[in-house]
């Protein structure tokens, strides 16, 4: 498959404290044309969030100090952006995780090990 | 006289009072004597002159209080009377007889003695106040002149003299002899009483003790020693809290309050300090008595029963619970965070072998390398599938894994399951048939259904040879989903099929090196059949191939037992 992807303005933060993980995020997301942010930092995660006001986020949950799910409440309490499509990506992949996620204000959940496939298709359906 | 009601008082007051024969015998012994020495000195004297005939009918009268002293109620007016009587009528006999020099004053003396063994301080007080009203009478009366009479001559004198102190000398004796042995009746009869409380307190094991609503001891029965390693008598007189842990002591106070103030039992369970250190749990059971035996306000009868063991065992109980809770909780924490763990570094291997596999930044000019990345993908989805079964069967094995009952679709299911094996068949050249009828109305956790398939199919496939064949099969029959696979592979030996489907354990020798597994894939198989109420036959002989049925009730029976485990 050759990269085919026409240039996309639209800006991905990617909250992750796996550098692998990270890679083949930011891998991805690369080659099919968005642009992306990086942090490991859940408290990090908002302040990029307010000065970059990105048009997705892959939230990983799992996140030294505060997780993910603390974080995206903290986003979705704010006015300004509560609006920011949050993916959990993550490998809390138990019985009843989905479901935990999705209540703490996640739209999309996206289980670890990834299918690049359904990981692509997820964020296309948020930001085209 | 009044020395036989000291006995009726001693003995305590009897619920039903009844004369007091002691003084009716003493008063008619009295009536009878006057009545006696009249005749005698009739009889041996001559027919007495005034002075003499009112002492004895004075005497004789005293009959009267007899039949008075029948009544109860008129008891104590009857012995007040005759000894305001008596006292008198001793005078008389005095100032007849020489005064203060009179040989019957010494029966005056008589009479706060008498009333002194009585032991109530009303008759030693009336008594003595008798005497002395006796005495200054005669003293008051002498210097107008006493009156002699023609019986005590010079020479009679002595003889009357001797009597008369004979007679009160023999009255106090028998006076002294009946209180005594009352006394000794008394005391035979409250140890007698006492024995049998002692046998109560003492058989019942349980700690008694009377105590004042304030705590303090006034009784403790013997068991207080086995208890609390304290005699009866180091207790008494303390106040019960000081035998009390300090933290229960409120809890008690309040028991003893409640009892009297609410007028019935409470109950109360307490540490009790023992002296040799140490606590024993106690639990009391506080009766309010208002028996006006330590002044009239109430006392607390408090029955303590040791109630160490049961504490103990409680304790022991809760804390064995407690760590049960604590390993259940360190248990699916371990897991989760293994699953965790694991599918963080698998992500990476996954996620990039499949970008590889796809070549999604370009081509890869050597076609081993893009098979290997094929088979990197594989391996890591492999991977994945057993951390699956492993935790699945953890859950299973703790009692945790929940099925998730909703309709399927069994021949949608079981389609999506060949496609998902059909790769692997046909790699190994191994042919796949399926016989489908659709079920309809099955409930089943979709998840389990599905793992049970593709691992039954898998596991047919793995021990078929290149040519052979895999035959999948389904049938619903009288609410039971029947699902067979059958294959004409290896087939397994009588040994090992007694071992199939045990966790962790694989068919043991030859396939152990000729085929990879964990043999979980089949116990999981089984735990997911009979968590669903079903119930899964496995049907092999060595090369004649093998058959695996499942039946699944078409709607899951729930499983107590499982429940319960899981609690």
């Amino acid at each position: 498959m050759a990269l085919a992807m026409a240039s996309s303005d639209k800006t991905v933060l990617i909250v992750e404290d796996n550098e692998l993980n990270m890679k083949l995020f930011n891998d991805l997301l690369d080659a099919h044309g968005y642009k992306t942010l990086q942090t490991r930092d859940g408290m990090e995660a908002l302040d990029m969030a307010r000065e970059f006001k990105p048009d997705l986020i892959l939230m990983d949950i799992q996140l030294p100090e505060v997780s993910g799910l603390e974080v995206t409440k903290w986003l979705k309490a704010d006015d300004d952006l509560q609006s920011i499509p949050v993916v959990a990506v993550t490998a809390f992949a138990m019985k009843g995780d989905e479901e935990k996620i999705r209540e703490g204000g996640c739209e999309a959940y996206i289980s670890k090990p990834i299918s690049v496939a359904t990981f692509l298709d997820t964020v296309r359906k948020f930001i085209g | 006289m009044a020395v036989f009601r000291s006995i009726s008082v001693m003995l305590g007051a009897p619920a039903r009072r009844s004369p007091d024969r002691g003084f009716i015998l003493g008063q008619l012994m009295g009536g009878a004597s006057g009545f006696a020495a009249f005749i005698l000195y009739a009889v041996f004297i001559g027919f007495p002159g005034w002075p003499e005939a009112i002492a004895f009918v004075w005497l004789t009268s005293h009959a009267g209080f007899a039949v008075m002293a029948l009544e109860p109620e008129r008891d104590a007016a009857a012995k007040a009377g005759a000894l305001a009587s008596l006292t008198l009528f001793i005078a008389y006999l005095c100032s007849l007889t020489g005064g203060l020099a009179s040989p019957f004053l010494p029966w005056l003396l008589v009479l706060p003695a008498d009333g002194a063994l009585t032991r109530q301080p009303r008759s030693i007080v009336l008594g003595v106040c008798c005497a002395a009203f006796g005495i200054i009478l005669l003293g008051l009366v002498a210097p107008f002149g006493l009156m002699s009479l023609p019986l005590l001559t010079e020479g009679d004198g002595a003889i009357i003299r001797v009597a008369v102190a004979l007679g009160a000398a023999v009255y106090a004796g028998t006076a002294i002899w009946s209180v005594t042995e009352a006394e000794r009746n008394a005391r035979a009869r409250e140890r007698r009483g006492a024995l049998v409380f002692q046998a109560v307190t003492e058989g019942a094991g349980d700690l008694i003790l009377r105590l004042s609503i304030a705590g303090e001891l006034r009784f403790a029965s013997a068991a207080c020693a086995p208890l609390l390693g304290l005699t009866a008598d180091e207790l008494i007189g303390r106040s019960v809290f000081d035998f009390v842990l300090p933290g229960d002591r409120a809890v008690l106070a309040d028991s003893l309050n409640d009892a009297a103030a609410m007028g019935r039992p409470t109950s109360a369970e307490v540490r009790m300090i023992k002296a040799a250190g140490g606590i024993a749990w106690v639990e009391f059971r506080c009766d309010p008595v208002r028996d006006g035996a330590w002044g009239k306000d109430a006392d607390i009868v408090a029955v303590g029963r040791d109630t160490s063991i049961r504490r103990a065992f409680e304790d022991q109980l809760a804390r064995a619970r407690e760590y049960a809770e604590r390993a259940n909780v360190s248990k699916s924490q371990f897991l989760a965070n293994m699953s965790h763990e694991l599918r963080t570094p698998l992500n990476a291997i996954i996620g990039f072998s499949d970008v590889m596999r796809q070549e999604m930044f370009g081509a890869i000019t050597v076609p081993k390398y893009k098979e290997y990345s094929g088979l990197i993908h594989d391996s890591g989805r492999h991977l994945l599938d057993l951390i699956g079964d492993v935790l699945d069967m953890s859950k299973v094995e703790a009692g945790k894994f929940d099925l998730t009952p909703e309709a399927v679709d069994s021949v949608e299911l079981i389609s999506k399951c060949i496609e998902t094996v059909r790769v692997t068949a046909e790699r190994k050249k191994v042919k796949l048939t399926a016989n489908l009828a659709a079920a309809q109305g099955l409930v089943a956790d979709k998840r389990a259904l599905k793992q049970i398939l593709l691992n039954l199919l898998s596991n047919a496939i793995k021990f078929t040879p290149a040519g052979g064949t895999v035959e999948i099969a389904t049938a619903s029959k009288a609410g039971w989903f029947w699902l067979g696979v059958a294959d004409d592979g290896v087939g397994i030996g009588e040994e090992d099929l007694a071992r199939l489907g045990r966790p962790f354990e694989q068919a043991s020798g030859a396939y152990t090196r000729e085929h990879e597994g964990t043999g979980l894939g089949l116990s999981l198989v089984r735990s997911f059949v009979e968590l669903h109420g079903g119930r899964l036959e496995i049907e092999s002989a060595l090369g004649q191939g093998t058959t695996v049925r499942a039946f699944l009730p078409m709607t899951p029976q729930v499983r107590t037992d499982y429940a319960e485990a899981a609690e």
